[in-house]
């Protein structure tokens, strides 16, 4: 487990609702390129790319989910084993950024804290913005992930919103406590487990 | 006496109830039966330990919260006027052991409550809702699923991504919950396209068995890919294996088709093409009976084919039968004409470069006094009356291509025209207008037409 291996990869997953603009950041990342065909994403797409940072070489895997209500349900295997969330909204879509915390529990409850989220606001290109910079920016400082603003279509901030994530992932240092950590878990802890108040022996009913 | 009362039940099982007085909670084997829910201290007992009746009351879902020992909770309370529900509990707290088994219970139980209203239709079996709905004058489909089309019709057809961008969620949420109370209001004017939308969706999506049964699944999978083959063959093939599906489930989904393909018509507006309709639509009519990381892929996609098979060539897949079939008929108004509908039509609302008409006035029906257009094309017939079923599409042209401005005009499901423009129509300069239904055969088209049509670029609805 090294950064400076080449071969350690990374699994992102992006979440956030409908037509946000998932796959545009990801094909503007991957292909420097913005589709403007209006196509929804059917199912899960997987996707791998290479990133050269700094004195880092990491390998991202880029799943690519429908935000349809319907694959809601299957989010959580697939968030399952990531190392960074990317939870997309569109800033001039109030509902697409509501979701926002519904998302973001999916990824709490999945993964804890071991794992870095980052709260995107898309379409920066777009003028009829109904949620604002502030508005974002308190929001990710209320859940505790980083925040960017981007635009598939121009370009804007693509590049800074991945490599804000592989920045924001546990260092090395980190990795040598985790080995400590791990070696705590040789001890078996046990703490009192809090009793059922189910007292059955009186009804009252 | 009472373990009849078991079999004959709409639901049991167990619960955990709270006490009224002292409140602590009793694991309880729940049994609901007409408006009564009974509970006992175990499935043998021959008398319940206590009665709920349910008649006037109420029930809330509240929110699941796991760091609680009882994480998923409902409640019955007590309806207006009352103070208690029963001598011992001013209302009923119970919890269920999974999210899931405290919706049903409560679906369950809004049934009961609503049912006479025509609410709790949610997570019910289709065949259910329909005999339920026609002694409340229901017709093909779910009253629900009508209101919700004919609301996307009259607001929505030009909003980009219909269908595809969610909805406020808690709006949703609170639309559902009028619904299962059994409202009979049309949806506010004021809602917002993609809430209905998504409570559209919704409905379809919590139906116990999607409108294509489990049953079907792989056949329905079958026939898409032989139409994506072949259509000349495949197309036969999907009609047999439609006429396998239950009445209401073909009639709902022919009212779907027939919907969606309104709306994938002016997709040139809304970006909403049949490939990205049956994407976010398919998963909803069309599924297996066990969805899981290792097929959803597979299957969405095969899913979403269906649905686009069967939107593409929905006027080949349903027939039109003659309870929906429009009568024939050709009628013309001239753009002055439309301008004088649009001053005395009680209500105009204007978007963008459309006009929306409400046909409430009947200056709208187009009359025989027009212009060029020789007197034989009209037929001077109104426009058709309202069918729940016929898709009214009308195409609207001009009489020479030197004239050509766009008009498109549609009239769907409801009784509203939308008249769309490119060029200004109200430059003063009459141009006479053909209407048609879009069903009409083209060969049954008088000659004039037909040459109207051919050298006009824009009949391409």
């Amino acid at each position: 487990m090294d950064f400076k291996n080449p071969m350690r990869k990374f699994k992102i997953v992006f979440l956030g609702e409908e037509a946000v603009g998932k796959t545009s950041i990801i094909t503007r990342f991957m292909y420097d390129t913005f589709d403007s065909n209006y196509q929804a994403t059917i199912g899960i797409d997987f996707l791998a790319k290479t990133m050269y940072l700094d004195d880092r070489t990491v390998r991202l895997q880029l799943w690519d989910t429908a935000g349809q209500e319907r694959f809601k349900a299957l989010v959580p295997a697939y968030i399952r084993d990531s190392a960074i969330a990317i939870v997309v909204y569109d800033i001039t879509n109030s509902a697409s950024f509501d979701a926002v915390d519904q998302w973001i529990e999916d990824v709490r409850a999945e993964r804890g804290d071991d794992v870095v989220i980052v709260l995107t606001g898309n379409k920066l290109d777009l003028e009829d913005r109904v949620i604002s910079t502030e508005k974002g920016e308190s929001k990710a400082k209320e859940l505790n992930v980083i925040f960017v603003e981007t635009s598939a279509k121009s370009g804007a901030n693509i590049k800074q919103l991945f490599k804000r994530a592989v920045l924001a992932l546990p260092s090395m240092e980190i990795e040598e406590e985790e080995e400590e950590e791990n070696k705590k878990e040789d001890i078996v802890q046990v703490t009192p487990v809090e009793e059922e108040k189910d007292q059955s022996t009186v009804c009252w009913c | 006496m009472y373990s009849s009362k078991h079999n004959q039940a709409q639901k049991n099982g167990w619960l955990h109830k709270r006490g009224g007085r002292i409140q602590t909670w009793h694991k309880r084997w729940f049994v609901l039966t007409g408006d009564l829910l009974f509970y006992y201290k175990s499935p043998q007992d021959s008398r319940p330990t206590g009665t709920i009746p349910l008649a006037g009351n109420n029930v809330i879902r509240h929110q699941d919260d796991f760091r609680q020992l009882h994480a998923c909770k409902f409640e019955i309370i007590a309806g207006s006027g009352r103070d208690s529900i029963t001598s011992t509990h001013d209302s009923y707290m119970i919890s269920a052991e999974s999210t899931e088994d405290a919706d049903e219970w409560v679906a369950a139980i809004k049934r009961v409550l609503y049912e006479p209203y025509g609410g709790g239709m949610f997570g019910r079996k289709l065949e259910e809702t329909m005999t339920v709905e026609a002694r409340l004058g229901g017709e093909y489909v779910p009253i629900l699923v009508h209101r919700c089309a004919k609301f996307i019709l009259e607001h929505g057809i030009n909003e980009t991504g219909i269908f595809r961008l969610p909805g406020q969620s808690s709006r949703v949420q609170a639309l559902k919950d009028t619904y299962d109370c059994g409202s009979q209001l049309d949806i506010s004017t004021t809602e917002d396209v993609h809430t209905v939308a998504s409570l559209f969706k919704l409905y379809l999506r919590e139906l116990p068995e999607p409108v294509i049964p489990f049953s079907l699944f792989n056949d329905a999978i079958r026939a898409s890919k032989e139409i994506d083959a072949n259509p000349q063959d495949g197309i036969p093939k999907m009609i047999e294996l439609l006429k396998r599906l239950p009445k209401c489930n073909y009639n709902l989904l022919k009212y779907i088709c027939r919907f969606l393909y309104s709306i994938s018509q002016n997709s040139d507006q809304n970006r909403m093409t049949n490939v990205n309709l049956a994407t976010v639509f398919g998963p909803n009519i069309l599924r297996p009976e066990a969805i899981s990381p290792h097929n959803i892929i597979e299957s969405s996609n095969a899913s979403a084919n269906f649905c686009c098979a069967l939107i593409s060539h929905q006027r080949e897949i349903f027939p039109l039968t003659s309870d929906e079939k429009p009568p024939k008929r050709l009628s013309i108004v001239n753009s002055a004409e439309i301008a004088e509908m649009c001053a005395s039509s009680k209500s105009i609302s204007k978007t963008g470069g459309s006009l929306f008409i409400k046909s409430t006035s009947p200056k709208f029906e187009p009359r025989g006094r027009l212009g060029s257009v020789p007197s034989r094309l009209n037929s001077g017939s109104p426009l058709p009356p309202d069918n729940k079923l016929s898709k009214k599409r009308f195409n609207m042209g001009l009489e020479s291509p030197r004239q050509a401005r766009k008009f498109n005009a549609f009239s769907a499901f409801g009784d509203t025209l939308e008249v769309k423009k490119e060029a200004d129509m109200r430059s003063g300069r009459v141009s006479p207008l053909i209407f048609s239904t879009l069903n009409d055969d083209e060969s049954t088209l008088p000659a004039h037409v037909r040459h109207i049509r051919s050298n006009s670029t824009h009949f391409d609805l």
